[in-house]
């Protein structure tokens, strides 16, 4: 028998919240790891599924190379941040976190679209409660656009797989050879997921806003799983070579002016994601297995820095630079945590983003673009640039800006980072236990002396250049624009001159219609006054009883029945 | 350590490893020039981190900083 991860993740989603506390806590605990242990024991080729109407099968189980390294790391991550979460998720987010997992993994599972879209739709649900969780008036305003933007996304979706099913192709299949509409909807859903420029804004918008755990998870999940949709189904789309370049710079532009460290790190997920997105569009199989560990990698050094910034807001209440300083010397181990996140994220040897992102930059150059790779290169001098020596800079050296009490870091926090930290060290050094699991053949060794010395030399640069300017890059408080002012602001206008519009219609429409319906009610309010029963205008028409020529309600009652009999017996025999 | 050692130190351990690259030349793949240009990894960090800081904070900031959040208005309304 196959243990399927998502359903059992599932089953605890919908089951957590009605147990008691100590349970709920053990199975915070337990079910991940059972979950691990199932992920971990799936083999390649194994395939389940049930019948559903139409003479589709539903496979909600399909593995291959591809689904199984991807539903590993989320298992891993699953239990991580389940466990960083452990001592103050209340039953809805618990329950949230779980059914956001499972959803994740059901959507990696999937060997069909419509399960795909089942679970895709349940992820968006899912993580919408954990930004409403945070419990205040802009989580919840931010949670709402959140949910609207993926609602959107899951519709392009649901229209593409409608056609693509009608079309009796209900399997999910490369689509790159196959550029039709459907396609083309598939792919601008799974888009906003993956948060390609200029659908991306949702991200920067939604996860700063949620609760220190929630955007942990979140990190995670979302983009990732967009990015093993866009490796599963659009390897080699030109279009997303430069939709990754454009991430890539564009994220980490932002990232050095953000103020804010949940800020900081959303953007450089974007730019992360770059990478990948860049990479499946590149196609070879080279870079696709760059993709496939740039995303394994970045899941483990990503909820690495949100546990990171996590920690820092829990601890001190503040996530903004030009709040914080001096962290160093009062929560050391937070700081050293995160600090080895940022190096990792920023491709320092020995961690395991040195190992991902130089298999994206060789494919790059194999694949003769070569202006491709030195963008990808620029970008990653601005992510050390940001989410290492900015947020070093200013807020864990220095003094502090604001004063603050530390709260106690709980040990479980602790424990968590130092997992996660442990794995991006093992990954690094150890790259082949990665490489040996990606879904293409390749030989590759990241360790050459030649690239060793080029990452020195590259991280050295750009903390020259970052010191050069430390006056310049000193962080503001300012509100950013991004994207999303097009649909918070034009598109609002928009829709709420159209409803003025059509309100303005119909409340004339209705004025015209009113005053018809009152002139010609006063020829039916009493029919006896038309036969002269009643002979007088003013006499009250108490002699009428209307009750007293109705048919009883009874009757109307058994003839809609026997109606209803008659036509179902016609029907049915 | 005033930034300034901070700054010079930096610049002579890059330095340093830009003598380890010119001792042992070793480049297994050079698919472009670049790969095999001694130092081009030096420089291309220091000009990119010029690059990156004056497109961010110099041109790209300054079009989309905004004194106070710009939805909050519409959003009470």
């Amino acid at each position: 028998m196959i243990l399927h991860p998502a359903l059992i993740m599932l089953g605890a989603g919908i089951v957590i919240p009605f147990v008691p506390h100590l349970i709920r806590k053990i199975m915070l605990i337990v079910m991940p790891l059972i979950v691990l242990v199932a992920s971990y024991n799936l083999q390649y080729g194994q395939q389940q599924s049930i019948g559903f109407i139409n003479n589709i099968d539903l496979v909600y189980l399909k593995v291959d190379e591809l689904s199984w390294i991807f539903v590993f790391i989320l298992s891993i991550v699953s239990f991580t941040a389940n466990l960083f979460s452990y001592n103050y998720s209340n039953r809805i987010e618990v329950a949230a976190q779980f059914l956001y997992v499972a959803s994740s993994m059901g959507v990696v599972l999937a060997g069909d679209w419509i399960t795909l879209l089942f679970f895709w739709e349940l992820m968006a649900i899912s993580s919408t409660f954990l930004v409403w969780a945070k419990k205040d008036e802009t989580a919840k305003k931010a949670g709402i656009r959140y949910f609207l933007v993926h609602f959107f996304g899951g519709n392009l979706l649901l229209a593409g797989i409608f056609i693509k099913v009608s079309q009796g192709e209900y399997l999910i299949n490369s689509l790159s050879q196959n550029m039709d509409i459907a396609s083309i909807f598939i792919l601008i859903g799974i888009s906003i997921n993956a948060a390609i420029y200029p659908l991306h804004a949702w991200l920067p918008d939604a996860y700063p806003k949620s609760t220190i755990s929630g955007s942990v998870f979140m990190s995670c999940l979302t983009t990732k799983v967009a990015v093993y949709c866009l490796v599963r189904v659009f390897p080699g789309v030109p279009i997303l070579i430069w939709g990754g370049v454009v991430m890539c710079l564009l994220g980490v532009l932002y990232a050095m002016f953000a103020n804010d460290l949940r800020v900081i790190l959303s953007y450089h997920i974007i730019s992360q994601v770059g990478y990948m997105v860049a990479a499946v569009g590149l196609g070879s199989e080279l870079a696709l297995n760059g993709a496939v560990a740039h995303a394994f990698s970045h899941i483990l050094y990503k909820s690495l820095l949100f546990m990171g910034a996590g920690t820092i807001l829990y601890a001190t209440g503040f996530s903004k630079l030009t709040d914080l300083g001096g962290l160093f010397k009062k929560i050391p181990g937070v700081v050293v945590l995160y600090f080895i996140g940022s190096l990792a994220i920023s491709g320092f040897p020995y961690l395991n983003g040195f190992t991902s992102k130089a298999v994206i930059l060789s494919a790059a150059s194999v694949t003769k673009y070569p202006e491709v790779e030195l963008l990808l290169y620029l970008a990653s001098v601005g992510t050390l640039i940001s989410t290492c020596l900015k947020v070093t800079y200013y807020s864990f050296l220095g003094e502090a800006k604001k004063s603050y009490d530390i709260k106690k870091v709980p040990i479980n926090m602790y424990i968590s980072m130092i997992i996660t930290a442990v794995l991006c060290f093992v990954y690094g050094s150890f790259p082949n236990l990665l490489y040996n699991r990606l879904p293409f053949e390749m030989n590759y060794i990241p360790y050459t002396f030649d690239h060793v010395i080029s990452t020195v030399q590259i991280l050295l640069a750009s903390t020259l250049a970052f010191l050069f300017f430390v006056e310049i890059m000193e962080p503001k408080e300012y509100f950013l624009l991004d994207t999303d002012w097009l649909y918070r602001k034009p598109l609002v206008f928009v829709t709420r001159k159209t409803s003025e519009v059509v309100v303005t219609i119909q409340e004339n429409l209705g004025a015209v219609w009113g005053t018809g319906i009152l002139s010609i009610v006063p020829f039916f309010n009493n029919p006896f006054r038309k036969l002269n029963v009643i002979n007088s205008e003013n006499e009250t028409p108490e002699k009428y009883d209307p009750d007293h020529y109705r048919f009883s309600i009874g009757l109307a009652v058994t003839i809609a029945i026997m109606v209803f009999v008659g036509s179902f017996f016609y029907v049915r025999f | 350590m005033g930034q300034k050692n901070v700054i010079l130190s930096f610049a002579i351990v890059g330095f340093l490893s830009i003598i380890v690259e010119v001792i042992f030349p070793i480049h297994y793949h050079p698919y472009y020039w670049w790969h095999a240009f001694i130092g081009f990894d030096y420089i291309f960090g220091l000009l990119g981190g010029f690059l990156l800081i004056f497109i961010s904070k110099g041109i790209l900031f300054p079009i989309v900083k905004r004194k106070k959040d710009i939805y909050e208005r519409s959003e009470e309304e």
